[in-house]
């Protein structure tokens, strides 16, 4: 069944769509411990949601390669050079077999009915194959070119490809995606981590000891004390501490491995967890960041929001992140719909009673 | 690996949780003596003598009551059994697993059960068919649909909500085929309960004791305790739970605030009518 | 001393020729469907049919407990099927019966053929169907509440799947048996629990207890299809109301 997730004929076109990050420590990049709590970054990722009429001209316009988020500075202020930056995104650029989300600034392949978020069912006929138009992601064609739904969500044609966007899904693992996971198993030689996915993920330190090599990192400090014996211990996460993580590796019939080595990677401490639908997360964030800015503007907290749909959020006031999760659940609910900034600003305003 | 073990609760909520408490205030900004939204309703149980459906915020619990008849106990000839079974749903939580009751199951339905059976409230004669030999018995069995923390409470005002809205048939004798059946008349009558016991339960987290813990504040508590209370405020049953301990202050406040909380639940017992019309 | 059984009544259809409850031969009972009802779970339904009223909680795709049913080349799909104690006239009894395990199994293969478990090895989807209130049919409604719970999880399927019945009573053939009309044994009756996925116009579970000629067996196919249809409305129609948001501006 390859229409699902490995089509390599992809309607998803394979720009960028690559996490990024901000105010990471460097020095956690070498693969050094580190107790300090890590700044959180925004996750980017372009919305998938075409809103381009609603948000001000220019916020989307300009070709966001080159945005990063520093929202999430706000408290420490600190600009630590991120000098491991790069190498994230040396990362293997997203192949075609990772899903998509990104590309919002296509506008000009969408007509005017695209705009219409008719909600489609599983099983329903979207479509018809023809020379303009193709199955794409979320989509099946059968013996009678007809293009039917896999999930519930609403069409979207890119291209020649009819899309269905679904609303809900489950979180699978692709290589380079930062997640957060609890750790919920260890041994001496593994922890293992639920990622908010059907599979528990793997964290060996002997793994990250090979990225920090790779890295150009020094040598952990376990290596350092000598003794093969204590090199890769695991005693630096505890049973329910939260790390952000990176994917190293995952092809469904093993469990993903993943590494706490690299910019904004680590364990975080403070704030708290809530969880969004992945499918959702691009509407979270915003184009180029700007629903997730304007979050962080209006509530004083910093958020990090994890390819599996975690999202951890840190302010001083319990107010201001009640409205928060108040606010992120407003943008699940409503994800599919147009002029949704607006409204959040204005319920986070009336909330808060500004 | 224990499949609940990834739905324990990470250190960083932990702390969370905990830094609010000393602040006085909680995860959904309600105070340490505050409930949550209640909810009483008649649900979808519609082939019951008697049903409720409580929500205590997002944990629901169906109540229904059905009648048997048997032997009375030799002791009570004309006194006729009430019994709870509780029944933790899987798909009410991934904590709940399929298979018979644990023990948590087990004893949720034994705190409902002492207090109902302690306080009274119902004439066990009126259960009485045939003294000596045939008499009611009532099975108050407790669903748990959505579990979001404080099930005992939430199960208790369920129970209570349920009986009151029992409709016992008359039943009279007929033979037919030579055969001597018990055959509904077609009239019923309820069970004209007068007290409406409500337990209050208390979880102890860092010190803080708080009613009405939701499902994160019920996993890192160190101990609960909760009164069963009737309508002039007596304790007719308590029970403790929790690796943790308590002290006699802490107790004794506890029963104070349980006092003064119970007038609340009772009166949405009080509301509560089964309207089965619309079902 | 039994309690004396309920009495059956002397018909099953009315002079004008309609049915006990004022329905044609082709009409359902009250459909309603209700997505997203359970806070915890990945996916849930309420199914209001008839007097039934059946909720399906669905989990997953998560790891497979214990270990070793867990298959390295497919995902699986473990359905429960239990009747709540005061679903039905005279208390059940609490343990799961043979029943109760058949019609678990029969409901999950019929959901089966519409899901891509191969894409997700070495997981398990299980979902959790209970009977609160059972008036014949609960096996077909389990269907059409386990397809909209799987649906509400987000995993792809290809289509959904709608569960009816059809029956014969009183050599006539209806559609969506009640409890009292299957029970109503003098017209000798026949019921045909069907689940069909309507778009891809195969039938998924297909049981019959009762006796039928062939050229019956195709009529009640025919009109059972028919019944499919209808159910998967009311399915499309709570899907999409779950997630319709009417109220906010567009």
């Amino acid at each position: 069944m390859s229409i699902l997730h490995e089509n390599k004929d992809s309607p998803r076109d394979s720009r960028e769509n690559h996490v990024r990050g901000s105010g990471s420590l460097a020095d956690h990049a070498s693969g050094d411990r580190h107790d300090k709590e890590l700044d959180a970054g925004i996750l980017a990722m372009e919305s998938e949601y075409d809103d381009a009429d609603e948000e001000e001209p220019g916020d989307f316009e300009d070709d966001d390669d080159e945005d990063d988020f520093e929202e999430g500075d706000l408290d420490e202020g600190d600009d630590e050079e991120d000098d491991d930056y790069d190498d994230d995104g040396a990362e293997p650029a997203n192949t075609d077999d990772d899903f998509d989300y990104g590309d919002g600034d296509d506008d000009e392949d969408d007509d005017d009915e695209s705009r219409e978020r008719d909600i489609v069912v599983p099983g329903q006929v979207v479509g018809k194959v023809d020379a303009d138009t193709q199955s794409g992601y979320g989509t099946l064609a059968n013996k009678d070119n007809d293009i039917i739904s896999l999930y519930i969500g609403f069409t979207q044609k890119r291209g020649k490809y009819l899309n269905v966007i679904p609303f809900k899904g489950c979180y699978l693992p692709h290589v380079g995606h930062k997640v957060i996971g609890k750790i919920v198993d260890k041994n001496v030689v593994l922890y293992k981590l639920d990622i908010n996915s059907p599979y528990m993920a793997i964290l060996k330190p002997s793994d990250n000891d090979r990225v920090s090599r790779s890295q150009g990192g020094r040598r952990s400090r376990y290596k350092k004390k000598g003794g093969p014996r204590s090199r890769s211990t695991t005693d630096e996460f505890d049973l329910g501490d939260i790390v952000i993580a990176k994917v190293l590796k995952f092809d469904r019939t093993t469990e993903p491995s993943l590494t706490t080595v690299g910019p904004d990677l680590g364990q975080i401490k403070g704030g708290f967890l809530t969880e969004i639908e992945v499918p959702k997360i691009p509407r979270l964030i915003g184009k180029s960041g700007s629903m997730i800015k304007l979050l962080n503007k209006l509530t004083s907290c910093k958020i990090f929001v994890a390819q599996n749909g975690m999202v951890w959020i840190k302010g001083s006031d319990p107010k201001k992140e009640r409205v928060l999760i108040k606010a992120i659940r407003k943008i699940e609910q409503e994800a599919h719909t147009f002029g949704l900034t607006d409204r959040v600003k204005e319920f986070i305003d009336e909330q808060l009673g500004n | 690996m224990d499949l609940s073990i990834s739905k324990k609760i990470s250190s960083l909520e932990r702390d969370y949780i905990l830094d609010l408490l000393e602040k006085g205030t909680r995860v959904d900004g309600r105070g340490l003596l505050e409930y949550r939204e209640i909810k009483i309703d008649a649900g979808h149980i519609l082939k019951s003598e008697g049903s409720a459906r409580v929500f205590i915020g997002d944990t629901e619990i169906d109540v229904g009551v059905k009648y048997d008849l048997g032997t009375p106990y030799p002791d009570s000839p004309d006194e006729g059994v009430i019994t709870c079974m509780a029944e933790f749903v899987p798909s009410a939580s991934p904590m709940f697993e399929s298979g018979p009751p644990r023990e948590d199951a087990i004893e949720l339905a034994r705190v409902v059960d002492r207090g109902i059976r302690h306080s009274n409230l119902i004439d066990k004669k009126k259960l009485c068919v045939v003294p000596g030999k045939e008499v009611f018995i009532l099975f108050v069995d407790i669903y748990y649909m959505d579990h979001n923390g404080n099930g005992i409470d939430t199960a208790s005002l369920a129970a209570i909500s349920a009986l009151k809205s029992v409709q016992l048939p008359k039943l009279e004798q007929k033979v037919i085929n030579e055969q001597t059946f018990q055959a509904p008349t077609g009239e019923t009558y309820p069970l004209d309960i007068d007290d409406y016991p409500v337990t209050i339960t208390f979880s102890k987290i860092d010190n803080h004791m708080i009613v009405d813990p939701n499902l994160i504040e019920e996993l890192i508590a160190e101990a609960r305790v909760s009164f069963c209370l009737n309508k002039n405020g007596q304790i007719t049953s308590i029970q403790k739970n929790g690796k943790g301990t308590f002290s006699a202050e802490e107790l004794v406040k506890a029963a104070k605030n349980a006092r003064d909380l119970a007038p609340m639940l009772q009166q949405k017992v009080k509301e509560y009518t089964r309207d089965l019309t619309g079902m | 001393m039994p309690l004396l059984p309920e009495s059956l009544p002397e018909t099953i259809f009315k002079d004008d020729g309609t049915r006990l409850d004022g329905r044609k031969f082709n009409e359902l009972r009250d459909l309603h469907i209700e997505v997203g009802v359970l806070k915890n779970a990945d996916g849930s339904a309420l199914v209001c049919h008839g007097k039934n009223r059946i909720i399906a909680g669905a989990y997953g795709p998560r790891e497979v407990h214990p270990r070793h049913l867990a298959k390295s080349d497919t995902g699986i799909l473990q359905i429960s099927y239990r009747m709540a104690t005061f679903s039905v006239g005279e208390r059940k009894s609490p343990v799961p019966g043979r029943r109760e395990k058949e019609i678990s199994m029969v409901v999950g293969k019929a959901i089966e053929p519409v899901l891509f478990l191969e894409q997700y090895p070495n997981t398990t989807i299980d979902v959790f169907i209970t009977v609160l209130t059972a008036d014949g049919g609960t096996r077909c409604a389990s269907v059409t509440a386990a397809a909209c719970a799987i649906a509400d999880m987000g995993i792809p399927m290809k289509d959904l799947v709608a569960g009816v019945a059809v029956g014969k009573i009183a050599n006539r053939i209806i559609l969506d048996v009640s409890d009292k009309e299957d029970k109503w044994e003098k017209g000798g009756a026949t019921d045909m629990p069907v689940a069909v996925m309507v778009n891809q116009k195969q039938y998924s579970l297909l049981q019959l207890d009762g006796s039928i000629t062939v050229e019956q067996f195709e009529e009640m196919l025919d009109l059972v299809f028919e019944g499919g249809k209808l159910v998967y409305e009311k399915q499309k129609e709570a899907l999409r109301r779950k997630y319709s948001t009417e109220d906010v501006g567009r």
